[in-house]
C-alpha cells in the first residue's frame, strides 16, 4: 500500500469519525452524571444548522461554532427542565428532544431562507476551505484536551461522576447532584453542538435535513459499549470511522470477488462490534443512570 | 344561525369546487434538495401559478409517516394525491384502495388500480447518455459513480452509466459507490463527499451521483478537487457553475405538472406513463452555467448518441430487465 494511500486513509477515518467524537464526548458526560442521553442527535441537528445559518450570515466560521454550541445548549434545557423539575423519564424526553429537533428546523429555516430544513451554501473558497481545517483542527484538540481533563483531573468532573455514581456522596459534602447532572447535560449539548458544526460547515457545506444521519446514536453505543470511558470511547469512534473509510476503499476497488454491496456497507458496524468484543471491559454502568 | 351554517357550507362547498386541492408528499430529501424532490415542487408549483389550483406539500421524515399522510390528503377530499419516490409505493396502493373515489399518482414506483397514475422513467437512457458525456470528458479514464440508496432504481442509473461511458472509451475503469442501505442515505452530504475524495484519490476525474441530498457532498468535493461532477434529476448545473459538466435531466416536474393538468381538464387516467429520452421527460442538461464546458462537436457527438438509443440503435441495458 503507497503511501499516499494510508495517508488518504487516516485522513477519511479522521474525518469520518469528527461528529461521532464530538458527540460521544457529549454523551459521555451526560451518561456519567447519571442521565441517559439519546438525545444526541438532536443536539448535532441544531448544531449543524445554527451553525450553517449563521456562517452564512455572518461569513465567521468562530461564530458560526459558537452560535452552534449555544444553540445546543439552551435547546438541552428544555430536555433539563423536564427531567429534573418535572422528573420526566430521560428516554423519552430524549426522543421528545430528537423530533423537536426535526420539527423546528424547517420551521426556522422556512422563516429565514423560504426553505424546509435546508440552507445557502457556504463559501467554499480555498482560503476558507484551509480557514475551516485550521478551525477544525484547533476545536477538535482543544475539546478532547478539555474533556480529558474535566474528565480525569478536575474536582467538577469527579463530582459529576459522584451524582452518577453515589448521589449521596455528594449531598454529604454539600454539593447538589442534581446541579451537577444538570451542568453535565448542558456541557454534553455544547460538545455535541460543536460536533453538529463541524458536519454543517465543514464536512459539508450546508445543511440538509437530517443530516446527523444516526451519527448521535452510533456515539451513544460507543460510550456504552466502551463501558462509560472515554478514551476507551474515543478509540471506539475512531476504529468505527477507520472502518468506515475502509468501507468506502472497498466499493471504490474493482475487485477480482463481487461481495454483495449490503454485505460492504455492514462491515464498519460488524467490526466495531467484533472490537467490542475482544476489547471487553470490567466497568459497569453509572450505579444511578436513569 | 342554522341558514348562516347552509349558506357558509355551500360556499365552501363552492370554493372547493372551483379549487382543485393537490396534495403532494414529497420523499425524504425535502423541497429543497436541488435534484429529485425540487423537481416534483417545481412542476407543482408551476401547476398552482398556472392551473389556478390549490397546492399544499408535506415532506416526509420518515418511511413509516408516508401512508397517514396521504390518508389525510385523501380524508380532506384532496382531488389528486401525488406520492414522490419509490418509497411511497406501498402507501399509494393501500391508501389508492382505501379510497376508491380520490385520484393519486406516483413517481419512480408502479401502482395498478383504478385511480392510480404510475408516472416511471427510463433513467437508464439519460444515465447512458452522460456515461458518455463522462468519458468524452474524462482524461484519465477513470469514472466514478455514487448513488444514495442501493435500491434497483439507482443500480438502474448505474448500469446504464457504465453502458454509456464503455460505448466511448471500452478501456475506462468505473469505480461505484453507494452511500447505504437506508434512506438516510440522501441525506448525507458528509459521507457522499468522502466517497468522492476516495474517487478522485483513485484518479477519478469526472464523478457521477444518484443521491439527492447527499449529492452536495459531491460537488464540494469536485470543487475542491478541480474534478468534473454530473449532476442529476433537475438541473443541477448551476449549483457549482464549471464543475458541474451536465445533469441528467428526469422531469419529474413535468410528470407532475401534466398529471395536475389532466385532473384539471378532467382527462385523468390510470396506468403507466414512461418519460424517455424520446419524449424529452430525460435529457441532459445544457446551459448557460455548463456552454463553456462543452465544444460543439462534443455537443453533436453527444446529439448523435441520444438519436441512436431513441431510434433503438444502441441497446441500453435495463438494470429492471436483466436482473428480474
Amino acid at each position: 500500500m503507497s503511501p499516499e494511500i494510508l495517508l488518504g486513509l487516516v485522513l477519511a477515518t479522521v474525518r469520518m469519525s469528527l461528529p461521532i467524537l464530538f458527540a460521544a464526548s457529549g454523551g459521555y458526560f451526560s451518561e456519567k452524571s447519571g442521565v441517559a442521553q439519546i438525545a444526541l442527535e438532536a443536539y448535532l441537528l441544531i448544531g449543524a444548522f445554527t451553525a450553517a445559518a449563521v456562517g452564512f450570515q455572518t461569513q465567521s466560521l468562530i461564530l458560526a461554532y459558537v452560535a452552534a454550541a449555544v444553540a445546543a445548549a439552551v435547546m438541552a434545557q428544555i430536555f433539563n427542565i423536564l427531567i429534573f423539575k418535572f422528573k420526566a423519564n430521560s428516554i423519552v424526553v430524549g426522543t421528545g428532544m430528537n423530533l423537536l429537533a426535526m420539527g423546528i428546523i424547517p420551521i426556522v429555516s422556512k422563516t429565514l431562507f423560504e426553505s424546509t430544513g435546508s440552507t445557502p451554501a457556504l463559501d467554499t473558497s480555498e482560503a476558507a476551505l484551509k480557514q475551516s481545517l485550521i478551525m477544525v483542527s484547533v476545536t477538535t484538540v482543544s475539546m478532547m484536551a478539555l474533556c480529558y481533563w474535566i474528565a480525569e483531573k478536575s474536582n467538577w468532573g469527579l463530582q459529576i461522576k459522584f451524582a452518577g455514581e453515589k448521589s449521596e456522596a455528594l449531598t454529604s459534602v454539600g454539593v447538589n447532584p442534581i446541579k451537577r447532572r444538570w451542568q453535565a447535560v448542558t456541557l454534553c449539548a455544547l460538545i455535541t453542538g460543536v460536533g453538529g458544526a463541524i458536519l454543517s460547515t465543514y464536512l459539508a457545506s450546508s445543511y440538509s435535513p437530517l443530516m446527523s444521519a444516526g451519527r448521535g446514536f452510533i456515539a451513544l453505543a460507543a460510550v456504552i459499549f466502551a463501558g462509560w470511558n472515554l478514551r476507551k470511547a474515543w478509540i471506539v469512534v475512531l476504529f468505527f470511522g477507520f472502518a468506515e473509510a475502509i468501507q468506502i476503499q472497498l466499493q471504490n476497488m474493482n475487485l477480482a470477488v463481487k461481495i454483495p454491496n449490503e454485505f460492504i456497507q455492514m462491515l464498519p458496524y460488524l467490526a466495531t462490534l467484533v472490537a467490542l468484543l475482544l476489547l471487553r471491559n470490567k466497568q459497569q454502568a453509572p450505579k444511578e443512570i436513569s | 344561525m342554522s341558514k348562516f351554517l347552509l349558506v357558509f357550507c355551500l360556499f365552501v362547498s363552492q370554493f372547493a369546487m372551483a379549487n382543485l386541492k393537490i396534495g403532494l408528499v414529497l420523499d425524504k430529501g425535502g423541497k429543497d434538495d436541488k435534484s429529485f424532490n425540487s423537481a416534483a415542487y417545481e412542476g407543482a408549483k408551476k401547476a398552482e401559478k398556472e392551473l389556478g389550483i390549490e397546492l399544499k406539500y408535506v415532506e416526509a421524515t420518515d418511511t413509516n409517516s408516508l401512508e397517514t399522510l396521504h390518508r389525510n390528503f385523501a380524508q380532506k377530499k384532496y382531488d389528486l394525491v401525488i406520492g414522490i419516490g419509490f418509497a411511497q409505493m406501498d402507501a399509494v396502493k393501500k391508501t389508492a384502495a382505501l379510497f376508491p373515489e380520490t385520484k393519486f399518482a406516483i413517481v419512480d414506483g408502479e401502482v395498478s388500480a383504478k385511480n392510480v397514475r404510475s408516472l416511471l422513467f427510463e433513467e437508464h437512457e439519460g444515465s447512458y447518455l452522460v456515461g458518455a458525456a463522462a468519458a468524452m470528458k474524462s482524461k484519465s479514464g477513470v469514472v466514478g459513480f455514487i448513488g444514495g440508496m442501493d435500491i434497483p432504481l439507482i443500480r438502474r442509473f448505474q448500469k446504464g452509466f457504465e453502458a454509456g461511458i464503455k460505448s466511448v472509451n471500452p478501456k475506462a475503469t468505473i469505480l461505484v459507490s453507494y452511500i447505504g442501505v437506508t434512506g438516510e442515505a440522501w441525506n448525507n452530504p458528509a459521507k457522499a463527499k468522502e466517497i468522492a475524495l476516495s474517487q478522485i484519490s483513485q484518479k477519478a476525474d469526472v464523478i457521477f451521483h444518484a443521491a439527492g441530498a447527499s449529492g452536495a457532498g459531491l460537488f464540494d468535493a469536485a470543487a475542491e478537487k478541480k474534478v468534473y461532477a454530473i449532476g442529476v434529476d433537475s438541473n443541477q448545473n448551476w449549483v457549482k457553475p464549471g464543475v458541474v459538466l451536465t445533469s441528467m435531466l428526469k422531469k419529474v416536474d413535468v410528470a407532475v405538472f401534466e398529471t395536475i393538468k389532466s385532473v384539471k381538464e378532467g382527462k385523468f387516467t390510470a396506468g403507466v406513463n414512461r418519460f424517455g429520452l424520446k419524449d424529452g421527460g430525460i435529457d441532459w442538461a445544457l446551459d448557460n452555467n455548463n456552454k463553456s464546458l462543452w465544444s460543439a462537436a462534443e455537443i453533436e457527438k453527444l446529439a448523435q448518441v441520444k438519436k441512436s438509443i431513441v431510434a433503438g440503435k444502441v441497446s441500453v441495458p435495463d438494470y429492471y430487465k436483466t436482473k428480474k
